[in-house]
């Protein structure tokens, strides 16, 4: 398991209270018991603190659209590690 | 211009007709921004209202060439809050007679979608702030504002979404099960709207205009359940048929417009019913209101959070009723559906303290709880759209007369 998965893994375990929680690219929020609008933005801000990035309201939003899942908000988390690195 | 009304089809057809005649994408461009032009035309009744939209349209603009470059960010806060105070204004809300002369409201100016497109400038505006990639140009910005597709009623649709149309300029790419599923959604819509919505009204109007009339109990009960679902059952066939016309004609056209609907009398609470019901509206608020500000109080307040995630609930939910209307009813609505999110929420962490994760599982898949819940909602939501078509007195009016019967 790569690191930022792993983080952000430890992130979605503590914020659901949930210590099997396993997460793969195909999980949205219907699969998470509790992943409601208050708790997705818990998320995000838990993440910004922990990986040190920052998202955009788009982007947040962009997260909760049908299309997307576990996979794409882990792509999307490590474009923006790869963009604080190059900075 | 209602969309399930004969002039709206044959310019629809009309125009669609002479957009799939044109093979070059830049005349497609002119020619819809005619066809938009055309629209307003029969939309906006004097000139002042045209100076305002002029004013709306240009100078919404400006601030968003200002938002994308290196200013002080509270001058772009600045000069957004303006067009809100001047879409107050506009809108003649009913506040504003404690703060500005009551002849300066006395105004003729009449903006069908004004509220859509102070939304749709202001998530232009936060997202350029946020350097979020957009692609602004001025005759891009204007059709966006102004499609005759989601002028009157939206959806809401993000700029970027509508600017992929607006560059490749593509119709409906000719696969025959597409079109075909876009000529049936446009006539499930005119059953909807021009039938099924026709039918509801009728049934509400003889119901809330018979209950101050003299009669038996038991006739006055009778009246006031009609009353009481028809005006739901008419504004969901209206609001969604409405929403399957533009939805089928703008696809027609090449552009994929974002649902609004969802089964929303199906939602099993406040919350669960506002991401079925206006979806476009609801995830503007929850993105452009609820999350910014729920993210400025907890990165500074921690402490907070809790308090904030319901305080902020209740604000968003009354945001959306205000946004309604100018008076004093769609305040009440949006109180109600404050309080019910709010309940919501406080209701949802209760569980998932006592339950926790499988708990909460077998709870929210629970037939009989769904049940319940739905219905609860449904009754819910029936409530407090008595206060959405009229004047708050009569309304108040109306459930007097029942309440003093039943005592």
């Amino acid at each position: 398991m790569d690191d930022s998965r792993e983080r952000v893994q430890t992130i979605f375990r503590d914020l659901f209270e949930d210590d099997e929680l396993i997460l793969r690219d195909s999980m949205t929020a219907h699969d998470v018991e509790g992943w409601d609008s208050l708790a997705h933005i818990n998320l995000i801000i838990a993440i910004e603190s922990e990986l040190g990035i920052r998202f955009a309201a788009a982007e947040i939003s962009g997260l909760k659209e049908p299309s997307q899942n576990v996979g794409t908000f882990l792509e999307l988390i490590r474009s923006k590690l790869r963009g604080t690195a190059a900075q | 211009m209602n969309p399930s009304s004969l002039p709206f089809l044959v310019f629809f057809i009309v125009a669609l007709l002479i957009f799939s005649s044109l093979s070059r994408p830049v005349h497609r461009r002119y020619f819809l921004s005619a066809v938009n032009l055309g629209f307003l035309v029969a939309l906006i009744p004097n000139w002042q209202s045209w100076a305002s939209l002029v004013a709306f349209i240009f100078g919404s603009y400006g601030v968003l060439l200002l938002a994308r470059r290196k200013v002080p960010t509270w001058l772009v806060v600045l000069s957004a809050a303006a067009f809100v105070v001047g879409f107050l204004f506009l809108k003649k809300y009913v506040f504003l007679v404690f703060l500005v002369p009551a002849s300066l409201l006395d105004h003729a100016v009449e903006l069908i979608g004004i509220s859509y497109m102070l939304f749709k400038f202001l998530h232009m505006a936060v997202d350029l702030r946020q350097q979020q990639p957009l692609s602004l140009t001025l005759f891009g910005y204007v059709n966006y504002q102004l499609a005759f597709f989601t002028l009157i009623a939206g959806p809401i649709q993000r700029f970027n979404d509508f600017q992929k149309f607006w560059e490749t300029m593509a119709p409906d790419n000719g696969d025959l099960r597409e079109t075909l599923s876009a000529w049936n959604r446009i006539l499930n819509g005119i059953l909807k709207m021009g039938l099924l919505a026709v039918a509801a009204q009728y049934l509400y109007e003889w119901a809330a205009g018979g209950l101050f009339q003299p009669q038996s109990t038991q006739a006055l009960l009778g009246r006031f359940a009609i009353y009481f679902y028809a005006y739901p059952v008419y504004l969901y066939f209206n609001f969604s048929g409405y929403t399957d016309i533009v939805l089928g004609c703008a696809k027609l056209f090449g552009l994929r417009l974002p649902e609004n609907f969802d089964r929303p009398y199906l939602a099993r609470n406040v919350v669960d019913f506002w991401n079925r019901w206006h979806i476009t509206l609801t995830t503007w608020v929850r993105d452009y209101v609820f999350m910014t500000s729920y993210k400025w109080v907890v990165e500074r307040f921690r402490w907070l959070a809790k308090g904030a995630g319901y305080a902020l609930t209740f604000s968003a939910l009354l945001i959306v009723g205000i946004w309604h209307g100018s008076t004093l009813n769609f305040v009440v609505f949006g109180l109600l559906h404050g309080i019910g999110a709010m309940a919501t929420q406080m209701y949802g962490a209760l569980l998932k303290s006592r339950l926790k994760q499988s708990g909460l599982k077998r709870y929210n898949q629970n037939q009989w709880i769904r049940g319940v819940a739905m219905a609860t909602t449904f009754h819910f939501v029936c409530v407090s759209f008595l206060f959405f078509p009229a004047d708050l007195q009569l309304t108040l009016d109306r459930l007097q007369i029942v309440a003093d019967r039943l005592r």
